[in-house]
């Protein structure tokens, strides 16, 4: 009888010891994600025909094609390079030209990290400088420079659009 | 003539008193003014009935009537000055069980075979651990706690090798014997317990899936050093075998208290804690061997039954 209850009690206690968590409730992967924004203000846009594309790139995939039209996108550093560039290129009739297209190239340091063992390692990135070029793209404030597995907007981008409307 | 003027005096009065009634009568009738008792019998005797057999209220009027003394050992004394009754205030009395085991009963060492166990079932973190305490009364065990953890995995469905080198930790705390004045060779005991380890730790063949720009090389992360610090609570079991040795077991609550992070991240596992991200409930398997030292006194405790 005692040692029935003896190994019930430690076969509830082995049980209990096995719970774990809930898994791992952010992201697999650090995606940085960028939202795109008027000049001068803090109201969201929506990019109508943009086609992003990064340098380097395998097969010159896009990251997000034309004709769809975005306000917010995760563009995902390199993690075999310190720096990682984008192509904005801009589909509307009006302004469909090669020599509109904007580049954001951002300088980051790689930061290997264990998150958890739910959510596993991976890298960190700390972005330590951006430049662009202005034609259409007025501004890029980084808000946060850690990029984490935290889903948080953290690039903001800043178009000229052509007024109060929303698109260029 | 003393008669006359007091008949006089009488007709005047009542001619007086009929004027006023006729005045009276002949004014708009008034509504009568309702009066509702507030005290009557009924109120007054009511919640006195209702309270009569109400201790709380018959031993504080019968304090009001009383002298009171402090007595050397600390209890007051009432007397009842109508009647002369004398009693103690029966709440003041605090009664301390007397200790029946000498200071210091004995001292013990022992072993923590959760991690082996744990090993052999799956586990792959921990080594093993040992203990040492004192019995005090009994009733007061100060204990010291000490081991070895390693870890080395690769969950299921992960993309990592963790590694912890094999590193000590230290616990400090004690335990409190519920069964005090019986057989000392059963405890039932709930404690608590400060625990600490330096340890190094790795995370190594980090993998990542292929995204937008392709394959991403294995990486990993450099050995780091870390400081831990957690609280336990414990509740326990345990009995006697044969001679000195005695077997138990315990469930431990625990909970880290702080932790030096670094630059790429918090440890997994900390030795003598367990996985940081697992269950804040773990256990001990102890057996412990009663060191053979003579105590200047030997209790005789008193039987179980009692």
């Amino acid at each position: 009888m005692r040692i029935t209850l003896c190994a019930t009690a430690l076969s509830l206690l082995a049980a209990a010891t096995a719970c774990n968590s809930a898994g791992c409730l952010d992201n697999g992967n650090a995606l940085p994600l960028a939202g795109f924004y008027a000049k001068g203000s803090d109201k969201s846009v929506t990019i109508d025909s943009i086609q992003i594309q990064g340098i380097g790139a395998p097969a010159d995939t896009l990251l997000l094609a034309s004709p769809h039209a975005a306000s917010q996108i995760y563009m995902p550093m390199r993690p075999d390079s310190p720096s990682t560039a984008w192509v904005f290129s801009y589909r509307q009739r009006a302004i469909d030209r090669p020599e509109l297209n904007d580049t954001v190239t951002f300088a980051v340091k790689h930061i290997p990290y264990f998150v958890s063992q739910d959510c596993g390692a991976m890298y960190f990135y700390r972005i330590e400088g951006v430049k662009y070029t202005r034609h259409l793209i007025d501004s890029v404030a980084i808000t946060d420079s850690l990029i984490t597995n935290v889903e948080r907007e953290r690039i903001k981008i800043y178009f000229r659009v052509a007024g109060e409307g929303s698109e260029l | 003539m003393k008669s006359a003027k007091n008949m006089r005096r009488t007709i005047v009065a009542a001619t007086l008193a009929v004027a006023v009634g006729a005045v009276w009568a002949q004014s708009p009738r008034r509504p009568a003014r309702r009066v509702t008792p507030l005290n009557n019998a009924a109120t007054q005797t009511q919640s006195v009935n209702e309270t009569r057999n109400d201790t709380s209220r018959i031993n504080a009027a019968r304090r009001a009537r009383s002298a009171h003394y402090h007595r050397e050992d600390g209890t007051v004394l009432y007397v009842d000055t109508v009647t002369g009754d004398e009693w103690i205030d029966s709440t003041g009395l605090i009664s301390v069980p007397k200790m029946q085991y000498p200071l210091f009963v004995d001292a013990s060492v022992g072993v923590d075979m959760w991690s082996p166990v744990m090993r052999a079932v799956g586990q792959r973190q921990g080594v093993i651990g040992f203990t040492a305490f004192a019995n005090l009364h009994n009733r007061y065990f100060p204990t010291f706690d000490f081991g070895f953890g390693q870890s080395s995995s690769t969950p299921g469905a992960q993309n990592y090798n963790y590694r912890t080198k094999f590193s000590p930790y230290f616990k400090i705390g004690a335990d409190y014997n519920f069964l005090y004045n019986s057989n000392p060779d059963y405890k039932w005991f709930a404690g608590v317990r400060y625990g600490l380890s330096p340890f190094g730790w790795q995370v190594s063949d980090i993998t990542a899936s292929p995204g937008y720009w392709g394959d991403v090389p294995p990486f990993a992360i450099a050995p780091q050093r870390s400081v831990a610090g957690w609280f336990e609570f414990n509740l326990g079991l345990s009995v006697r075998l044969t001679g000195n040795l005695s077997a138990g077991w315990r469930m431990i609550y625990h909970s880290v208290l702080h932790q030096s992070g670094t630059a790429h991240g918090n440890p997994d596992y900390i030795p003598g804690y367990g996985l940081t991200s697992g269950s804040p409930i773990t256990g001990s398997i102890l057996f412990t061997y009663k060191l053979p030292i003579r105590t200047k006194t030997t209790a005789q405790p008193d039987t179980v039954a009692s």
